[in-house]
């Protein structure tokens, strides 16, 4: 036998194990075919797959996914009586057509026929005044944006295919996010047995009416597949196949794995224009800007604190050092809009001109000094009236965003020092929820969607506890106009109304909205083409571009499917 | 007997030369550095230029004057940490040494445990429940190190106490703290000076990796801390930003351990105590 010395050894073991990984590789790339029983029979002309990003959204059913991504798969398995196209319009889906009493008080639904869930088993009424009903009781976490308003008082069958619902005083968005927009109908034989929804994420329950089934899901890597349901009411769906793919880090890392070709669509969002400009030169990408408003940075005071958090006047003179439309140019290279202290966005309908602070040192510390915050001469931090410096910490969760440092620039030119603070996600929640807070700095989105104008509502409202609430804030009389716009159903008084609660809150700024990072999506135009930002938000809520009703019809309005070759 | 290797050899002058530029740098931080690190003086991602000699980060603050004061803090840290850890090695591993007895058993298996935990997954540990202030990095930094200072010199003591002239001094009256400072102590030196720079060169590489993983002071200047701004940038890579504000923070801590490997590996063959006991192994 040859003698093999060291080296040759050392050579063939390396050779053969860099052949077994190629191998491996090769492998993996080749098994793409389902492998689950009872897939149809795919025909190649129109394999339309698309291959999206996102992460773990949580399970999708109905009562366990997390907040808007979550919402969005979960509608691919679940419908909901009316849904929304390109126009932004309402369009029939499970419901046929439906009457709306002149009062606002009586909804009258009338379903389509011949829908069939998963299972076979067809959709009834029943099924409808279950959901609802079902929704309610199960007492829902926050993560779950779709909930029925509360002023539901009563949903009853009322013929073999019709659906009444009567509510104790009208409310202006039931038709949207609050009711027949965005609850998903859920089958009364598969859930009137589970005790407790928000924990259930048996595979097996996931039974809808919707256009896709989910076939694989692995948590915490957080890659779903979907496969089209060919037995769907409005058609054999256009695109066959949806997969998400578990993300990388970042704000860019989708982009990446598009211009990689991992991906054929994906969204960025607070990049500055370098990042995008690849995209733009590549001629196979379309970049689809979404409406401002996506998201939004803002600095919120806790006045239940006191001192000087409770003085308006400090706040006003912090807003007048602040300067967002810098922020926008300084961070994201002008790829953003300035933030506005009355909430709402600028280009949303129900959007006031209220107080805008301009950018002022010079004002903000006379403010200051005649509000009587001293300072000592050669500048310095200054003090309350009863000599405590004006020091306080700015609260945000890991990784600190750089608009802390340069929030802390900003508000020493006028004498307040500010101390960034950061902290994992779990403690700031829970020092959020304490109050255990001075300043901080907090994310929110879907800020130009139906949502917005009862967005005050939840935001302002001294009894409300959503997370981005304003801290410390009472006010009766926007206590007041918030509840009220929420009961009024003409538009034009429900705008007087929200106007006047956005002069209110400018003017008493317990929160400053920073600015609003421009959002987008980038796709492939081979692979789908059809892509359009849902005005409104898809269900109302969520600020997307991925809207099923495309998916399902290949087209941007109606629900016509567009006939495929093959 | 072979010659004892020089001390000034092309290592120790390399070693020294960065570590004595750096040390430079910290001392005169206030003096060299052209602007307030925390200041906004540009406009964000400037390129270098004659105003901003390596350009600003993504909000518009010079990066050179963030590395020059980084410098104190990574100096500091350094120094401060090897210079604990030293001292609270010498005093056990002395006494352990000079004592004896059940002092020194428990001394030798707590030596063991310490040694034995991993030092970063603790400091991140300890980053995140406590903060990572520059005290508490020193201390447990410091805590962490000391028992490798603490053996090596226990067991020099054990060797020194049986040396005649020790032994002649004991013999004479001399208690045993006399001994320690008279005798063993300054034969300690050269243990204590390699110790010293290698204990310094760790300290700077752990407090870079707890910056860079973000759990350092956000209101710090610190390499490790634009290293980990540089990289949560999105898009880092899309345009030249990374050569200026990226690279030279990385050859800054680089460099710094650099000096501080050559130094302890000159020193060493000139501090080894075997080539103290002459010919005879």
């Amino acid at each position: 036998m040859q003698r093999i010395d060291r080296r040759q050894f050392l050579a063939g073991t390396l050779g053969a194990a860099g052949v077994l990984v190629l191998g491996a590789c090769k492998a993996t790339e080749d098994t793409t075919a389902p492998s689950s029983g009872g897939s149809q029979q795919e025909q190649p002309t129109d394999r339309i797959v698309l291959r999206l990003g996102g992460g773990d959204q949580g399970f999708p059913s109905p009562f366990a996914y997390t907040r808007g991504g979550g919402y969005i798969q979960m509608s691919y398995i679940y419908d909901t009586l009316l849904w929304k196209d390109s126009t932004g319009k309402l369009v029939p889906w499970l419901a046929s057509n439906f009457t709306q009493s002149a009062d606002g008080l009586t909804y009258t639904f009338q379903l389509r026929e011949n829908v069939r869930w998963h299972d076979g088993q067809p959709l009834t009424p029943d099924d409808v005044v279950f959901s609802f009903a079902y929704h309610r009781d199960q007492k829902l976490p926050a993560t779950i944006i779709a909930q029925p308003v509360p002023d539901i008082a009563e949903v009853r069958v009322t013929g073999p295919r019709t659906v009444e619902f009567r509510l104790s005083k009208p409310v202006a968005t039931f038709l949207q996010f609050g009711g027949a927009g965005a609850i998903p109908i859920v089958p009364k034989h598969i859930w009137s047995t589970v005790a407790n929804a928000a924990t259930a994420t048996d595979p097996k329950l996931l039974v809808g009416t919707g256009p896709y089934r989910l076939e694989s899901y692995t948590r915490g890597e957080g890659s779903y597949l979907y496969t089209a349901n060919d037995e769907y009411f409005l058609g054999r769906p256009f695109v066959r196949r949806i997969e998400n793919r578990p993300g990388g880090e970042g704000p860019a890392a989708g982009l990446t794995a598009l211009t990689a070709g991992e991906l054929d669509a994906a969204g960025v969002s607070g990049v500055r224009p370098e990042v995008l400009a690849a995209a733009r030169a590549d001629s196979s990408l379309e970049v689809l800007a979404e409406e401002p408003g996506v998201s939004q940075v803002a600095l919120n005071f806790n006045l239940a604190k006191g001192g000087a958090l409770a003085d308006v006047r400090f706040r006003q003179a912090c807003c007048r050092a602040i300067d967002r439309a810098d922020l926008v140019k300084r961070l994201f290279g002008g790829q953003g809009t300035p933030g506005n202290p009355g909430w709402i966005p600028p280009d949303n309908p129900f959007h006031a001109k209220v107080e805008q602070y301009p950018f002022d040192v010079e004002a903000a510390n006379k403010m200051l000094d005649d509000a009587g915050y001293p300072r000592s001469a050669g500048g310095g931090t200054r003090q309350t009236p009863t000599g405590q410096p004006l020091r306080f910490t700015l609260l945000s969760s890991n990784p600190v965003p750089p608009v802390a440092e340069v929030l802390v620039n900003s508000l020493k030119a006028i004498g307040v020092e500010v101390v960034p603070q950061g902290v994992d996600t779990p403690t700031f929640n829970e020092r959020m929820s304490k109050l255990d807070v001075e300043l901080s700095l907090i994310g929110s989105g879907g800020m130009n969607s139906d949502l917005a104008p009862d967005y005050l509502r939840l935001v302002y409202n001294s009894k409300t506890r959503l997370a981005q609430h304003a801290q410390g804030y009472v006010n009766p009389e926007v206590d007041d106009l918030t509840q009220r716009q929420l009961a009024t159903l003409d538009e034009g008084e429900r705008k007087k109304i929200v106007a006047r609660a956005q002069e209110l809150i400018a003017r008493d700024v317990p929160i400053l909205p920073l600015f609003y990072p421009d959002s987008y999506t980038v796709f492939r135009k081979a692979t789908f083409d059809q892509w359009y930002v849902t005005p409104g938000g898809v269900a109302g809520v969520v600020p997307t571009a991925n809207n099923k009703q495309a998916f399902v019809t290949g087209t941007k309005t109606g629900t016509k499917v567009r006939a495929t070759k093959g | 007997m072979t010659p004892r290797p020089a001390l000034v050899s092309p290592l120790t002058v390399l070693g020294s030369g960065l570590v004595g530029a750096v040390l430079v740098v910290a001392v005169l931080a206030p003096l060299l550095s052209p602007f307030d690190p925390r200041e906004l003086t540009g406009d964000a991602l400037e390129a270098p230029s004659g105003r901003h000699l390596l350009g600003t980060n993504n909000i518009g603050q010079d990066i050179a004057s963030q590395l020059i004061w980084g410098a104190r803090m990574s100096l500091s840290l350094a120094v401060g940490a090897a210079g604990l850890s030293v001292a609270i090695g010498l005093l056990v591993g002395v006494t352990a040494g000079l004592l004896g007895g059940l002092l020194d058993v428990v001394v030798l298996r707590t030596i063991d445990v310490v040694l034995a935990l991993p030092r970063l997954p603790l400091l991140v540990l300890v980053g995140a429940l406590a903060g990572a202030g520059r005290v508490t990095l020193i201390l447990v930094i410091a805590l962490l190190t000391w028992p490798v200072i603490a053996r090596l010199v226990r067991s020099q003591t054990l060797t020194l106490r049986r040396r005649g002239y020790v032994i002649a001094a004991r013999g004479f009256g001399g208690g045993l703290g006399y001994v320690a400072r008279r005798h063993v102590v300054p034969a300690l030196a050269p243990i204590l000076v390699t110790g010293f720079v290698a204990i310094a060169s760790n300290a700077v590489l752990l407090e870079a990796a707890l910056a860079f993983l973000g759990l350092s002071d956000p209101t710090a200047v610190s390499w490790g801390l634009v290293l980990n701004r540089a990289l949560n940038h999105p898009g880092i890579y899309y345009t030249s930003a990374w050569a200026w504000w990226l690279l030279p923070a990385g050859f800054a801590i680089t460099l710094t351990v650099l000096g501080f490997a050559f130094l302890g590996g000159g020193l060493e063959p000139v501090f080894n105590p075997r080539w103290q006991r002459g010919a005879t192994a």
